[in-house]
């Protein structure tokens, strides 16, 4: 692990000696083998003619050009957690539905993490490592089956997203061609008025004929409107299966139980009912004759007055309430009989 | 028992809910202290053993190694005196009944220590919980329950937001140094598989105080000669026993708070308690309660059953709720009053403790007294004996 050193010398290339004064646009990378920062040009320099030893003194590792990546986290410690994180994330990649119960996956996710944990802070490493390639050779197909999976998940979202977007250029199109057919028509149609005009001799049948021309025109324009709509639900039909499907999708999606942390809805119905306690201020500062029909706790009585306690947001009724729920959580639980051994219990 | 006929035994839906509806009950049983803190009588008995189980096999390791160690200091004085330095008479390993018996002793003493740094009832009783539960799963010959017991407390405190520094909590405590707790603290929370919520019976009982109120007093009293002011010297009763008995006993590994708070009620006025339950669970109010078996007799209960299934099931399943409720409240104030040690016994107790933790003094001693003789008068031997 590389040791913090001042800013300046952040800065410079320790191989090299370049330093980002002299020259803004350098950039630093590092190789995950050691996560030593050299700049781009030296990386060029040292390492295109194939693999070469880190040129950091007292470290010899031999890098490979392509591995070098441009570092994204200022601190090296989390730069190499995360590619640890992402190698073993691309070995150990079930998710949570393939796992019966929540339990079950929390208990994965925990040896995950641990593997993390020992191979990012060099416990056992070699160890470790070994037994991650040990898994990774062992449950080869169920990954890459897995990762079909979630690639198909991800391609199915693609795929819609493209045939929206088709869809979206061929209602263009068929509306640019139907533009162009128009203007032609209109161009015909002038120019067939021109004739008849001209071949007509009566001058007042010429306003007759334009507004027949007209008519004839608006008339097309409309039905030219139904086909273009009648073509665009054609085509939004055409694309409808991934369209239907999806929409299907939403509407189980909403049909199963919302997700509860209990696996159901809690039980809103109380095991006693609240007695009318006093809420007004008036009341509250003469409490004593206006909690006839209420709870009688000379205590709380004394503490509904305060001020302090009013102004600091705390009511009489949250503790009762909270004292009458805890009375009633757990009473109907019967330990001795709910802890037995089943063997008894069919007894 | 299923969840279903739990349902229908609290009388409420008979056929099969479309959801599944979590009733407060259900919340409790997914608590830690219903998971991994409750037992049932014969299971604590047993979980009790084991530990004492590890504890004898520690202590008799611990043991062995001094004795050989001894052995081969001073070969001469084990030759000569084989019968007093016989392996298997130097020191008497404790057994669960007894150490139970000395943890007892033990939570008196925190409740003196929560006293004395004038700490809330809920501290204290978080601080004897922790205690105990540290001790059903190690012994007390592996660890002395002094440093254990300092440090419960100071856990305590800080897991029931009462904080008070390392320093000024040693500082008011004699020969207890910083690291001999905060050495333990981890110890202990691994020990409690770091579950620190403890649900106590206090607030329960507070509830039931009020709930008491709003079913016997209003809209109109129930008992003639019952007013608020019985009820909240009742109250004040309870608490009293839920601080003499309860806290101390183990009755908060084998019911729970509600039904803790509901026998001390119990215990102090039968009659009220037994009408407010009627009042509560039950629509027909003429069943006589008092009727019900001390014992958890089978044939009394299969009688009780037939009885109660000839009844409209509505009111058999309240029926049948109220009347397990009542007998595990009085299971409860039994198991509540057990027999406080005398302090010879938990001073003996005590010392085989110390001769566990440390037999390597205790063999040491019977070494020098028996190598006494030869070389001094005979005055030594006879205080010794």
């Amino acid at each position: 692990m590389v040791i913090l050193e001042d800013d300046r010398s952040q800065d410079m290339c320790p191989i090299c000696k370049t330093d980002k004064y002299l020259s803004p646009n350098m950039n630093f990378l590092v190789n995950p083998e050691c996560y030593h920062r050299i700049c781009e040009s030296c990386v060029d320099r040292i390492f295109s003619l194939g693999p070469a030893p880190c040129p950091y003194q007292n470290c010899g590792k031999i890098l490979r050009k392509n591995k070098f990546k441009q570092q994204i986290f200022d601190d090296l410690a989390i730069e190499r957690e995360i590619d640890i994180r992402k190698k073993v994330g691309a070995i150990y990649n079930k998710t949570e539905e393939d796992f019966e119960d929540l339990k079950e996956y929390n208990k994965y996710l925990e040896t995950i993490e641990e593997i993390i944990f020992k191979l990012n802070n060099g416990e056992d490493r070699e160890k470790t490592e070994a037994e991650l390639y040990k898994y990774e050779q062992e449950h080869k197909l169920e990954i890459l089956e897995k990762n079909i999976r979630e690639s198909q998940k991800n391609a199915d979202a693609h795929k819609y997203k493209e045939a929206m977007e088709r869809l979206k250029q061929e209602k263009l199109k068929v509306e640019k061609q139907h533009e162009l057919e128009d203007l032609e028509y209109q161009k015909q149609q002038q120019q067939e008025l021109l004739d008849v005009l001209a071949s007509s001799n009566s001058t007042a049948s010429a306003q007759e004929i334009i507004k027949k021309q007209r008519a004839n025109a608006s008339k097309r324009a409309t039905l030219r409107k139904e086909q273009l709509q009648q073509i665009n639900s054609q085509l939004e039909n055409q694309f409808n299966p991934i369209y239907q499907q999806k929409l299907l999708e939403q509407q189980l999606a909403a049909s199963k139980v919302p997700f509860t942390p209990f696996q159901g809805d809690r039980d809103l119905h109380k095991q006693y009912s609240l007695l009318p306690i006093p809420t007004e201020i008036d009341k509250l500062m003469d409490i004593e004759h206006h909690i006839s029909d209420s709870y009688n706790d000379p205590y709380l009585n004394k503490l509904a007055k305060s001020k302090e306690y009013l102004g600091a947001g705390w009511r009489l009724t949250t503790v009762y309430e909270r004292a009458l729920d805890e009375a009633f959580i757990g009473l109907g639980c019967i330990i001795d009989q709910e802890k037995r051994p089943q063997k008894v219990d069919a007894v | 028992m299923t969840e279903q006929e739990k349902e229908s035994e609290n009388g409420r839906t008979e056929e099969v809910p479309k959801k599944q509806y979590i009733s407060n009950d259900d919340l409790y049983r997914r608590s830690s202290q219903f998971e991994l803190w409750s037992f049932t009588q014969e299971s604590l008995e047993a979980k009790k053993k084991q530990a004492n189980e590890i504890g004898r096999r520690i202590a008799k390791q611990r043991f062995d190694e001094a004795y050989n160690k001894l052995k081969q200091e001073n070969p001469t004085i084990f030759e000569i005196h084989k019968q007093e330095l016989d392996a298997n008479n130097l020191i008497t390993l404790l057994s669960h009944e007894e150490e139970t018996k000395f943890i007892h002793a033990y939570c008196q003493n925190i409740v003196q220590t929560a006293d004395y740094f004038r700490m809330p009832t809920q501290v204290k009783l978080t601080a004897i919980s922790l205690f105990k539960k540290f001790y059903l799963e190690n012994s007390i010959m592996e660890y002395h329950p002094k440093n254990i017991m300092y440090t419960s407390v100071f856990l305590a405190a800080k897991s029931e937001n009462y904080f008070i520094t390392i320093e000024s909590f040693i500082s008011r405590l004699k020969d207890v140094k910083q690291e001999d707790i905060l050495d333990l603290e981890f110890k202990i929370l691994e020990s409690l598989k770091f579950t620190l919520l403890v649900h106590h019976a206090f607030r329960p009982l507070y509830g039931f105080f009020l709930d008491f109120q709003a079913i016997l007093l209003h809209p109109s009293p129930v008992m003639y000669d019952v007013s608020i002011d019985t009820l909240g010297s009742l109250y004040d009763r309870a608490k009293k026993w839920l601080n003499e008995y309860a806290i101390l006993s183990d009755v908060a590994f084998l019911f729970t708070p509600p039904q803790i708070a509901l026998a001390a009620m119990y215990a102090i006025d039968r009659r009220i308690t037994e009408r407010y339950l009627k009042e509560k669970f039950l629509d027909d109010h003429t069943v006589n309660l008092e009727s019900i078996p001390e014992h958890n007799d089978d044939v009394k209960e299969e009688d009780k059953d037939n009885e109660a299934l000839k009844a409209s099931n509505e009111s058999s399943n309240q029926r049948e709720y109220c009347i397990t409720l009542i007998r595990t409240i009085r299971k409860c104030i039994k198991l509540s009053k057990l027999d406080n040690p005398t302090p010879e016994e938990s001073k003996e107790i005590g010392k085989r403790c110390k001769a566990a933790l440390n037999p390597d003094k205790v063999i040491e001693r019977r070494v020098k007294k028996l190598a006494a003789p030869t070389t001094t008068t005979t005055n030594t031997t006879t205080t010794t004996t």
